[in-house]
């Protein structure tokens, strides 16, 4: 039925303007809508709405800040490879102030963005970019005579929601690396408040676009994780959706660059791989969308673990992964969009007779069997830590 | 969003027809993954050596193979070719969706090629059930969750029922060195395994074929 609500759509005529705007055919832009609607796990009708919402909505304001990075990000939505999903952004979004795109300059840029803050008072989406440095009063980064610690609280204040995206906004990313001589810090923290966040060096535009779309739709951000990660996109494992899982299994690896088995696309975990140990949906949108197959293991590089804290810019990059439990695999939705699924009931049931047989042999497995977010307890348990290490000074 | 883009930039071929296995493959799998064990996994920091490498369940199912196998990295399902009508022939790192009783796993389809195709197994498909398996203490735990794999595989599913798990839970003694957390972890595991079905698998009835017949439409193929 919903099938038959989108085809009606095609002849709808605000549709059919929003395709002309955007340089697609209905079709294509049906069919991105209906990909999106998958990508994010909404059911059937909500890609309806989505297409509806893209033609017909009003913009949301986007005030755009960056602090220390590189704009990477910002390049990864530009450059992005599907010829048309950096017009979506720009379509899909007002972007009111924003650096690197701004013609203006000086204070007119400043002037622009007070004029959107006040027009769109609790409307705006306000998009962090980069960590911030806190360090000495947070001197080590300044826009028009403010600190970045002033303009993020400022501009927040009045934001319908933040969204930190890239791994410096997220948590600091590689500002934060040691010894971190700025003390750059992600968003959240600065803020003192959970933000949704979208990690990634840089992150795939396709995830920023469809928590977008999210908001312009429902007038909510999708569902997140501890970390703040939308759920869609950060549930999964590099390892569990991975097109060389099978390679591991069975014990093909990789030894060294270049090898008999490099050049046979075997698993690339002993050359240092953090596939297991970090979550993203790169094995199945592609990282970066940077398109024709490629992302970093498909082309024979280790998974780098950029989107997890800890992991990117941390761990060496041949340094050897922590296998993080991978249970349950088959709970929740693959977030292959062609291939998305909800979970059967029947998978569910399985894993939790597993859980309790192997609970009453006397074994852990239950306790790491229900857990469907391990990075989150993972995180929870760092969290204890530091806060009893502040505590005890 | 052209969907065609986001494919593997390398894709295996499809690999020979199978050949139907006619006995129990018990025994030629775990000759093949004694050799994997001893060539590339043994030295691996994640393995659990309380575990040995053992085929257990295989049994017919729609003249095909289906069974678990333990190994010091993993516990998962296998179907094996049986010249049944379960298996089909997909390129290697492939997932498909296969239905049982219990409703439908997602497996992995292999094809190793270096394997020996009279004493061991070029050719199977897997379902991750556990990897890595350090929660496990002794091999008969290991048994005992593949078994219960199995036999909740095969099950057809009590109606609305999803957590047959919780009750075994309070049976479970305290672990050593773990306190009273297994207990704890293990209901709150059960728990949310049932909530997970409800909350993902409940509202969305079969979105799967619809979806996929619509992108077949929309895209013209």
């Amino acid at each position: 039925m919903a099938d038959t609500s989108l085809l009606k759509l095609e002849e709808d005529e605000s549709i059919a303007a929003a395709s002309r705007r955007l340089g697609m055919s209905r079709r294509e832009f049906l069919q991105f809508c209906a990909a999106m609607s998958a990508t994010l796990g909404l059911p059937q009708g909500a890609e309806a709405a989505m297409a509806g919402a893209v033609a017909a909505k009003k913009r949301p304001s986007v005030i755009w800040l960056h602090f220390q990075e590189c704009t990477g990000c910002t390049e990864s939505i530009l450059r992005a490879e599907h010829p048309t999903l950096e017009k979506l952004i720009l379509d899909v979004i007002s972007l009111d102030y924003h650096e690197t795109l701004f013609a203006a300059a000086g204070h007119q840029v400043e002037a622009a963005r007070h004029a959107a803050m006040k027009a769109n008072k609790g409307q705006y989406l306000l998009v962090v970019e980069g960590a911030i440095p806190t360090r000495d009063g947070g001197i080590y980064c300044k826009i028009g005579g403010k600190t970045a610690i002033e303009l993020l609280n400022e501009c927040a204040a009045d934001a319908a929601a933040v969204i930190a995206i890239g791994s410096c906004a997220s948590w600091g990313g590689m500002p934060s690396t040691d010894p971190n001589p700025t003390g750059a810090t992600g968003v959240s923290k600065v803020l003192g408040k959970p933000v949704v966040t979208i990690p990634g060096c840089p992150p795939n535009p396709y995830n920023f676009l469809s928590t977008v779309v999210h908001f312009l739709t429902f007038g909510s951000l999708p569902p997140v994780d501890e970390l703040g990660r939308p759920k869609f996109a950060y549930s999964r494992l590099v390892h569990e959706n991975c097109e060389r899982r099978a390679h591991f299994d069975a014990g093909r690896f990789a030894m060294d660059f270049g090898d008999e088995g490099h050049r046979k696309g075997y698993c690339l975990y002993k050359l240092g791989c953090k596939g297991p140990e970090t979550y993203a949906n790169c094995p199945t949108v592609l990282f970066g969308d940077a398109g024709g197959g490629t992302w970093p293991v498909g082309c024979g590089h280790p998974c780098i673990g950029c989107t997890e804290e800890g992991v990117g810019f941390q761990k060496p990059i041949h340094m050897v992964a922590k296998l993080k439990n991978i249970e349950p695999p088959l709970q929740y939705p693959r977030i292959v969009e062609e291939k998305g699924t909800g979970a059967t009931l029947g998978s569910a049931a399985v894993l939790a007779a597993v859980a309790g047989a192997a609970a009453g042999a006397g074994a852990m497995v239950a306790k790491n069997l229900g857990l469907s977010h391990q990075a989150e307890e993972a995180e929870r348990e760092k969290e204890r830590a530091r806060s009893s290490e502040k505590a005890g000074v | 969003m052209n969907q065609r883009l986001r494919v593997p930039a390398f894709r295996p071929p499809l690999p020979p027809p199978a050949a139907a296995i006619a006995d129990d493959p018990s025994q030629r799998l775990e000759a093949m993954y004694r050799r994997i064990w001893a060539a590339g996994m043994c030295d691996l920091p994640f393995v659990n050596p309380a575990l040995a490498v053992e085929a257990l369940g295989f049994r017919r199912w729609q003249g095909d193979w289906v069974g678990a196998l333990i190994t010091p990295w993993f516990l998962n399902l296998f179907i094996l070719p049986g010249g049944g009508t379960l298996w089909s022939e997909l390129p290697s790192g492939e997932r498909c969706k296969v239905a049982f009783p219990v409703g439908t796993l997602e497996f992995i389809a292999d094809h190793d090629a270096a394997a020996d195709a009279e004493r061991e197994i070029p050719a199977y498909r897997y379902c991750p059930l556990f990897a890595p398996v350090g929660q496990f203490a002794t091999q008969d735990a290991a048994r005992g969750a593949a078994l219960a794999a199995l036999e909740v595989l095969l099950a057809p599913p009590p109606a609305g029922e999803s957590s047959a798990g919780a009750e075994a839970v309070p049976a479970l003694p305290a672990t050593p060195g773990e306190g009273a957390t297994p207990l704890a972890g293990g209901a709150i595991g059960a728990a949310s395994v049932a909530e997970a079905a409800g909350e993902r698998g409940g509202p969305e009835p079969r979105p799967d074929s619809s979806r996929r017949a619509f992108f077949r439409r929309v895209a013209g193929r």
